[in-house]
């Protein structure tokens, strides 16, 4: 049996809040706490006709249309059938069509702009293990970042805690839409992850401080330290539940004499929630490693407590390690030519990306920036050239796959976005060029269907809060 | 074309024997000269290491050293305007990087050409990007001047610095109040009682401890106001434009805007006065509160009303982000060869060194590149850099790292 501690003792919480809300107001929401509140908006039928499309698949079809109804692709194909009532349709000769663009690494809304001390909310550094802080809690929806990185057709994004600590936290998936809460933008039934930190960050931070951890070694036994914890939380929950099934089912069964006394949960620990969720599976692992030694190492303490890890991010040494990461089916997330700011991302090559995916690994393109964010596409268009230059068998309908399947993938979200397949969400960017160019611009941008960015008509939803009174509104954005 | 077969054929282009040779023809190439020439197909012949000519170069002795471009575009070496090439190795490693000097009372006089490190490998990765000549600038620490920039030619390893004390870097706006009691009222009285005190200390010839700035720092106002030494002077609200543009008025020396995000609401104005601006073309974020009308279109908005402007990448890593964002701009509405010329001609005008760089043009020096495609582009790249006309070694760290691990041993 596979119980999941977190979600138990959330979903207690909320029944308890709910006969609370129904007592006293009649008309309850059903919500869960921190659940979203995103709902798939009504639009009308669209018809893009006469496209190239970048499947997110590794096809590329040319002349073909694609429609979206009811927030859905509702097919890929060759002339189809354009006769459905209050259909638009939009001559996509020239222009190309690709799924929208997934960034698995992003601050917006926690590191928003303007970035000054009283926004800064993007690392709790107060303690090297931070496991029961969760990025949505920090999470500005009116950052001005969303709208710009909208623009550069990204439809769905996960918000980490930063990098300072061995632990960093909750990590949140949201679609990249207007809200007035982050429960508006949270991505329905997305799996939170845990933001894991390893090499120089923790120890330099926590090593001034004359903390542990203050050496690569000491960031180690602070996972695996953490990892025994969360063990011996998961056991006591699991023995919890069993006692808890057999009380119950004394009560059933012997409704005389003394039934066995009703045992008492353990105590809910927010960090110890969040560990217990990865050894659950229910939480996939997220870790900023740069060099490949040290992933290697990651990989180890993930055999030692029996968890997965989802991806590496940054990880600028992925190519040495390539193999190993396909064996173990762990995806990279990597920039296509930051390097230099330190020593662990000295040893760079433009090939990364391009050689991760020759291994047969999982390669994906991210930006942890809010300048790339808006970019991400000419972030894969370099990634890709450097496998070119170097005669690799790739083009753009495999680079592609870095911003949109592959990131999908490793948010647990691929089975309903990141393709353009019919019956996934209808998350698409029409392009008026190759996106793989550096004079591309995203001309609409479609979530669920509905037109969230429209190059020609900026809208509301593109104007955050903060944006407003700024004297450049009102011309070209 | 793989990489092998590109190399062995630029290596047989480079026609063997003629090592002796000083004059050098590029046949058959896309000339983007960002000169009078404009674009044109055609040749381009050096001699002794500068452009002899360029289009049709007429008849050319037998023993000159032919290198075919194969149709392929040649532009001049890009002029990376103002970055930290040769003064930053590893930000984060403080042994490596000299671009602040943190001290106090320590800033007009500061100047990095002594920490140059053209043995650099982010150097020698900049010159296989592309990039021929950089100005490269201190950064700012305790006070609001950080130095002087320092131009330099990335070719030539031995004796790279082709002018010192380009201009000296001064900080207004945001950056500036931060290193000037906390507000923009001292940061200009602190700038202006610089200069005062210069003016002083020349008269009377004697130092005393009220100066904010040290004897060596007065010194070189003094000798800065002789020479009508640009200010370059980071500001970017357009108020702290405006008044950057009073303040030079005031100390009688030429400015150039660094940063610039809201230049465009001054266009009119910078125009009128003939100030450029160096700026980061990808700055489109409210991130600061002095940057609240950032826009991806600045520079069309300056380049339509008139204002020279330059794009600039401080980050001495980032070289191919530096010709990407020119390419950004040509999307945001930029003509094509004015993009190209705001990474090549364009800074070297703004820092005075167009006489020698920047450009295809008879009498300059050959350092240029054959691009694989549209420099401009994110998916193309250098076959090969010139220097003097003389094609560099293309090999840096990055391709030993990479073909040590392009085929991973069996585990």
């Amino acid at each position: 049996m596979r119980i999941d501690a977190r979600y138990a003792s959330v979903r207690r919480v909320a029944k308890a809040l709910c006969f609370l809300c129904l007592a006293g107001q009649g008309a309850a929401d059903a919500r869960e706490p921190y659940a979203s509140t995103y709902k798939v908006p009504d639009h009308p039928p669209v018809l893009i006709e006469d496209a190239t499309l970048l499947t997110g698949t590794g096809a590329r079809i040319d002349g073909a249309d694609i429609m979206l109804s009811d927030g859905m692709i509702d097919a890929v194909g060759i002339d189809l059938d354009g006769s459905k009532n209050g259909l638009i349709r939009i001559d996509g000769t020239g222009l190309w069509v690709t799924p929208g663009l997934i960034d698995v690494h992003s601050h917006l809304g926690n590191y928003p702009a303007p970035s000054v001390a009283s926004t800064a909310d993007g690392n709790e550094i107060t303690g090297p293990n931070t496991a029961h802080v969760w990025a949505e809690h920090s999470v500005w929806p009116q950052d001005p970042q969303f709208g710009l990185a909208r623009a550069g057709g990204v439809t769905a994004l996960m918000i980490l805690p930063g990098s300072a600590n061995l632990f960093g936290g909750r990590t949140v998936t949201l679609k990249n839409v207007p809200g007035r809460s982050v429960y508006d933008m949270k991505f329905p039934d997305a799996p939170h992850g845990l933001k894991v930190a390893c090499g120089e960050n923790p120890k330099r931070v926590y090593g001034e401080r004359l903390q542990a951890p203050m050496t690569r070694m000491g960031n180690v036994a602070g996972y695996r330290r953490a990892w025994i914890d969360a063990e011996a939380y998961r056991d006591s929950w699991r023995r919890y539940h069993e006692q808890l099934a057999k009380h119950e089912a004394a009560l059933e069964q012997d409704m005389e004499d003394d039934p066995p006394a009703s045992p008492q949960p353990p105590k809910r620990d927010l960090g110890l929630e969040t560990l217990a969720g990865v050894l659950d599976g229910e939480i996939p692992v997220h870790i900023h490693c740069y060099r490949a030694d040290e992933m290697l190492v990651m990989l180890d303490i993930a055999k030692e407590f029996n968890y997965e890890v989802s991806t590496f991010h940054h990880a600028v040494e992925s190519y040495k390690i390539a193999d190993h990461l396909a064996q173990e089916g762990v995806c990279s997330a990597v920039w296509a030519d930051w390097w230099g700011f330190k020593l662990e991302a000295w040893d760079m090559v433009v090939e990364n990306a391009a050689l991760i995916d020759k291994a047969g690994a999982c390669a994906i393109i991210h930006s942890d920036d809010p300048h790339d964010i808006q970019r991400l596409n000419q972030e894969a268009a370099k990634a890709m050239a450097a496998g070119q230059r170097r005669g690799m068998d790739i083009d753009e309908a495999d680079a592609i796959r870095w911003i949109t399947q592959k990131p999908a993938e490793a948010m647990g979200i691929d089975d309903v976005t990141g393709t353009l397949e019919a019956g996934k969400a209808a998350d698409i960017v029409l392009w008026n060029t190759n996106p793989m160019s550096v004079y591309a611009r995203a001309e609409q941008v479609f979530i669920d269907g509905a037109l969230v960015y429209d190059r020609g008509a900026p809208s509301r939803g593109n104007v955050s809060d903060f944006d407003l009174g700024q004297t450049y509104l009102g011309t070209r954005p | 074309m793989n990489m092998l077969r590109r190399l062995v054929c630029i290596a047989l282009a480079v026609s063997p024997g003629s090592l002796a040779a000083d004059s050098v023809l590029i046949e058959n190439a896309r000339l983007h000269t960002v000169g009078p020439q404009g674009s044109l197909a055609g040749d381009m012949l050096v001699v002794d290491g500068r452009i002899e000519a360029v289009g049709e170069v007429g008849d050319v002795s037998q023993d000159v050293r032919r290198i075919d471009a194969k149709g392929r575009p040649v532009t001049p070496g890009l002029f990376s305007t103002l970055s930290r090439i040769g003064l930053v190795e590893i930000d984060a490693v403080m042994s490596t990087s000299d671009a602040s000097v943190d001290l106090p009372k320590l800033g007009p006089s500061v100047r990095v050409e002594a920490a140059l490190n053209p043995e650099s490998i982010v150097w020698r990765q900049a010159l296989v990007a592309g990039v021929t000549h950089t100005v490269s600038a201190p950064n700012f620490a305790q006070t609001p001047f950080a130095g002087m920039s320092v131009a330099i030619r990335l070719g030539t390893a031995k004796a790279p610095v082709i002018r010192r004390d380009v201009s000296m870097m001064v900080a207004m706006g945001e950056a500036g109040s931060a290193l000037s009691g906390n507000s923009r009222a001292g940061n200009v009285a602190l700038i202006e009682q610089a200069f005062a005190d210069a003016q002083e200390y020349n008269a009377i010839g004697r130092w005393h401890e009220g100066y904010a700035f040290a004897p060596h720092d007065l010194r070189t106002l003094v000798e800065a106001h002789a020479a009508k030494l640009p200010l370059a002077i980071l500001a970017n609200r357009a108020s702290d434009i405006r008044a950057a543009v009073d303040l030079v008025g005031k100390v009688g020396l030429p400015l150039i805007i660094v940063g610039g995000v809201e230049a465009w609401k001054v266009a009119d104005e910078l125009a009128a006065a003939e100030v450029p601006v160096v700026l980061f073309p990808m700055s489109n974020l409210p991130s600061r509160f002095e940057s609240l009308g950032a826009r991806l279109d600045n520079a069309v908005v300056l380049f339509e009303a008139g204002v020279d402007f330059a794009v600039f990448e401080i980050n001495p890593h980032d070289t191919v982000r530096f010709r990407q964002s020119a390419g950004n701009l040509v999307a945001e509405g930029l003509p094509w060869d004015v993009a190209l010329e705001s990474i090549t001609l364009a800074p070297a005008r703004i820092w005075g060194l167009d006489a020698e760089s920047g450009s295809l043009e008879p009498g300059k020096v050959a350092d240029f590149v054959i691009w694989s495609g549209d420099p401009l582009e994110v998916t193309t790249w250098p076959e090969q850099v010139f220097v003097a006309g003389k094609p560099i070694n293309m090999r840096s760290r990055q391709d030993d790292l990479f073909e040590r691990y392009e085929s991973l041993p069996p585990h």
